[in-house]
């Protein structure tokens, strides 16, 4: 009786942690989705800024980008220290930044234990990998969780039109 | 619509939805469950009750969760339709000219 009181238990709180995760990540969902809604909307943007930002909002809410951005880190990473270029260091406009917080946000509410893991497979990478840049007098300026992902999304295959 | 020969065969539409190896499906999963019972008895009573509270989940999240991140996601979609159509009017105007 016990063995099935400890399993029920177990069941309850595994159940009542999804349901309390899903519904926290709610109003970041819909702060991120008004925030790339504006973004859209905005003329000062370019047609592909555009097409990244929608891309990184559907990829975002989705439960495998983690894991695929934990896999894909290292290769954009040697990417970005093989070709150096300025872009992919300089800092990203403001709306960015607040865009990939209210996702990452939403992310880490949804999936706390995935992003835990994945964010420590990134930090490793880039642990690792910074300071050969560094050596190879390749990284200019230290890498942001924003320039990784820009730099994968900016190389994501570039359609003529954004794709709702 | 029809039955097979031995009876617990359906073919709907020429795909052919065979219902005779679930007794041998059912018999797998009861000899696991078993085995694990004999191994961890919380852990399966907490896969069997979990199995029994995943669809009361998936109806809260359904009813509860997923109108408002659908909601969401069509405010994404409709800002991308607004930016198309006025990409289009951009670019037949500038034909005109």
């Amino acid at each position: 009786m016990s063995h099935i009181l400890m399993g029920a238990v177990a069941a309850f709180a595994v159940v009542i942690y999804w349901a309390l995760c899903r519904r926290a990540s709610l109003k970041h969902r819909a702060k991120a989705a008004d925030l790339v809604a504006a973004y859209v909307e905005d003329d000062s943007h370019t047609e592909h800024e555009k097409e990244v930002v929608v891309l990184l909002y559907k990829a975002m809410t989705r439960w495998i980008f983690m894991p695929v951005m934990a896999v894909l880190t290292p290769f954009a990473m040697v990417v970005m220290i093989i070709r150096s270029r300025d872009e992919d260091w300089k800092p990203k406009p403001k709306e960015h930044t607040d865009i990939l917080d209210a996702l990452m946000k939403t992310y880490i509410t949804r999936s706390p234990i995935t992003s835990v893991v994945c964010l420590m497979a990134i930090g490793v990478t880039m642990a690792l990998l910074v300071p050969i840049g560094i050596a190879l007098n390749r990284i200019k300026q230290t890498p942001t969780l924003v320039g990784v992902y820009g730099t994968i999304l900016s190389n994501a295959p570039n359609s003529k039109h954004l794709h709702a | 619509m029809a039955e097979g020969i031995t009876g617990q065969e359906t073919t709907i539409n020429v795909i052919n939805v065979s219902t005779e190896r679930l007794p041998e499906l059912l018999d797998a999963a009861g000899r696991l469950f078993e085995l694990l019972w004999s191994k961890s008895p919380p852990l399966a009573a907490f896969v069997i009750i979990l199995l029994v509270l995943l669809p009361f989940y998936v109806a809260y999240i359904y009813f509860a969760c997923r109108q408002s991140e659908r909601e969401s996601d069509k405010k994404v979609e409709r800002a991308v339709r607004k930016e198309l159509k006025r990409q289009g009017s951009r670019a037949s105007g500038g034909k005109k000219a």
